[in-house]
């Protein structure tokens, strides 16, 4: 094999929120997660692209670090990976290391820590389009010359933004077998302070800047990182969200249901002769899937949101903001992005808590994460509220559903913050309290990455329906039919049914909070994913209905059979429980502790438990 | 009626074997590896040993968790141990000073 064919080993490296995974989607035609806020990336990330000449690319996205001296677990992946210490990976034949343009007196710094492992490495001076808009000029020439490796200038964002790179790359002749290498440190040189007085000298030699921030960051920041006023503009935000996600979602779940009740109606009548099958369509498939189908726009709208807030770099002036507030209950700051993430899935928010520094501040976030309202959730609450609760205005502008919708959310944050403050009352030790974060600036959510992460959003939960939500859903249908009842029955045939039995038998424990036995059945498989709690609701109830176009009205079954009581006892139950399986097993393996699971799941059951028995039997004496 | 069984039959086989291989990864693999295992016997016709072959699983490279919900090849596999020594919480008691 010679020289040009053999595959390059390159690593990403650089401050966090420099640009990595953009540049690395860029490179690769990737379409890893980008946000403006530093700590998204926590994992190695693998992709390869073929560079003009044919020579194959193999690159690796490693987390942001502002040190090799690592601080906190992503930084110590991205750490051994350079020095070769990583179980498994051999040294990277390059390092390109990524600088933000218009910030190089921090992101240089890391450059030259870099530098001293001694191998072969190459500058990418990300987001050069912002640094000009600036008025920052920067003589790369000159920069070579003082560091003594190349620099290229990229624009993640822009199509053929990595030109020079990829050129500069193909242009590189891959060095020998790649040995461990100890960092070499040029001795008592090497010092941070003399690091700083390097980085200074250079800035000095080849970068011209107006000023140092963003007059425009500066003017927007005055507003919003106000002590009073940018705690209101941050709940307004959240509220607005909310409403939104009830007031514009309906016109298209209203398509979306009759569309699924029409043919579940029309597939129900070509097998009519086919009683066994007929019930297998119409009952299990169209019912439980078409019902959680019909959550999809509210998925979307609500991620809209998150994507746009998450693009903008507002979210790490949320963190700041609530700082003190989530200190007083024994978070951090930092505890910010991992929860906010966990409004999405609570997997990838306890897999963010890895830049989390302090292991007990961790711990208290890895534990009250799946409080967080997750998506998963939304078909859950948004059925029992368009159910229960009628869509009025209130103070002549705010959707009622909406407000009881940011209701539960809220609840959700505030009983994290109890929880978090009950771990910190319990905690021996203390945390020291110093959040140094870096702010970046603002920008305009791009409309292609928006829609990239609403289409990866739309394919994550269409996956789930055709996926876990089908096969559960069938297994259901299956338990709900089987064995027919006896000769001579009185009861509903599915009261015969396995499911029916195992029901039964759970309402003695849930009884006391209003649970029936249809909703009993529901919450096992709850278990492996909420959503499947309303498509197995709907199975439920349409084994029973009479006709067809009633299997796809679950909501309209529930509000006739329920109490409201019981329709709020099972609100309260899903801000707390049940967490489903992979949740536990990610904090099995993140905090490599049985224990840990067993407490999480202990005291969100019985949190979930005390909360319904509280709501079911006010709102009984009330009701 | 015969229809109707093989039909239902054969949904509620593959929903259990997707419940098993989304929450017992690591056991529904080794069942699989087992079963197709046997089929590749000398004295199996060769179709049968061409398919235990091509259907014996590979280890796990799914996406990461990080990705969010249902991304991975399931969180629960034990492929997905952790990647370095650091990441495991680890606690030492702070000096009293």
């Amino acid at each position: 094999m010679n020289a040009t064919a053999a595959t390059l080993r390159i690593a990403l490296v650089g401050n966090p929120n420099s640009g990595k995974t953009a540049l690395f989607n860029r490179l690769t035609g990737s379409q890893q997660k980008v946000a403006n806020y530093a700590g998204v990336t926590v994992e190695r990330k693998e992709g390869r692209f073929v560079a003009p000449s044919g020579r194959v690319m193999q690159l690796l996205d490693l987390p942001g670090a502002y040190s090799l001296d690592a601080a906190s677990p992503d930084e110590a992946i991205t750490r051994d990976i350079c020095e070769g210490r990583y179980p498994g990976e051999a040294v990277p034949d390059l390092i390109v290391c990524v600088a933000d343009a218009t910030n190089l007196r921090l992101h240089l710094r890391f450059v030259l820590e870099v530098k001293r492992l001694g191998r072969p490495l190459v500058l990418a001076l990300n987001m050069m389009d912002a640094a000009r808009k600036r008025g920052i000029r920067i003589d790369v020439g000159a920069l070579e010359k003082a560091l003594g490796i190349p620099v290229v200038e990229t624009v993640a964002v822009q199509r053929g933004g990595a030109a020079a790179l990829i050129e500069r790359l193909d242009a590189s002749v891959a060095p020998g077998p790649a040995s461990v290498s100890a960092p070499v440190d040029s001795g008592a040189a090497a010092t941070e302070a003399n690091l700083h007085e390097q980085v200074r000298s250079m800035l000095a030699a080849a970068v011209t800047m107006p000023r140092a921030t963003s007059a425009i960051d500066d003017a927007v920041d005055r507003v919003v990182l106000h002590p009073v006023g940018g705690l209101a503009i941050l709940a307004v935000v959240m509220f607005l969200i909310f409403q939104a996600v009830f007031t514009w979602a309906a016109p298209v779940q209203d398509v979306i249901t009759n569309g699924v009740t029409d043919l579940g109606v029309w597939v129900g009548g070509l097998l009519q002769s086919m009683p066994l099958l007929h019930s297998l369509v119409t009952d299990g498939l169209f019912a439980g899937l078409g019902t959680v189908l019909a959550f999809l726009p509210q998925i979307l709208i609500l991620f809209l949101f998150i994507l746009m807030l998450e693009e903008s770099g507002y979210l790490p002036r949320a963190a700041f903001l609530l700082d003190r507030m989530m200190f007083a209950a024994g978070l951090t700051g930092r505890s910010f992005i991992p929860l906010l993430s966990s409004f999405a899935c609570a997997i990838p928010g306890i897999m963010a808590t890895r830049s989390i520094q302090d292991p007990r501040d961790r711990l208290t976030t890895i534990l009250v994460a799946p409080l967080m309202t997750c998506s998963a959730r939304l078909p859950v609450y948004t059925l029992l509220i368009a159910a229960f609760i009628p869509r009025r205005t209130v103070l002549g502008l705010f959707n009622l559903q909406g407000v009881v919708l940011f209701v539960l959310y809220f609840a959700g944050v505030v009983s994290a913050l109890a929880v978090a403050w009950v771990i910190k009352r319990m905690r021996s030790d203390k945390s020291e309290h110093a959040l140094l974060m870096e702010l970046p600036s603002y920008r305009l959510p791009n409309p292609r990455d928006v829609a990239i992460g609403l289409w990866e959003r739309a394919k994550i939960f269409l996956r789930r329906v055709t996926g876990i939500i089908l096969s559960l859903t069938v297994l259901l249908w299956f338990l709900s039919s089987f064995p027919a009842p006896p000769e001579g029955a009185t009861q509903p045939a599915i009261d015969y049914s396995f499911a029916g039995v195992i029901g039964h038998w759970m309402t003695h424990v849930f009884a006391p909070i209003g649970f029936n036995w249809q909703i009993c059945v529901a919450l096992i498989p709850g278990l492996a994913a909420r959503e499947v709690a309303v498509a197995s609701l709907a199975t439920v109830y349409a084994m029973s209905a009479a006709d067809d176009a009633a299997t796809a009205q679950l909501g309209a079954t529930i509000a006739s059979q329920w109490s409201l009581a019981t329709a709020l006892s099972l609100l309260a139950w899903y801000v707390f429980a049940p967490q489903c399986m992979s949740t536990l097993a990610v904090i099995r393996r993140e905090t490599n502790s049985w224990r840990n699971v067993w407490i999480s799941a202990g005291y969100l059951f019985g949190l979930a438990y005390l909360a319904s028995l509280l709501t079911y039997q006010i709102a009984r004496a009330l009701t | 009626m015969l229809v109707q069984t093989l039909v239902i039959s054969l949904a509620v086989a593959w929903a259990s074997w997707f419940a098993a291989k989304r929450f017992l990864p690591v056991t529904s693999r080794r069942v699989q590896a087992r079963v197709l295992a046997s089929f590749d016997r000398s004295s199996s016709p060769d179709w049968l040993r061409d398919f235990a072959r091509r259907t014996q699983p590979h280890s796990t490279s799914g996406g990461s968790c990080g990705d969010g919900c249902s991304a991975c090849g399931g969180c629960a596999a034990a492929a997905a141990k952790p990647a370095v020594e650091a990441q495991p919480l680890v606690f030492r008691p702070r000096s009293k000073s």
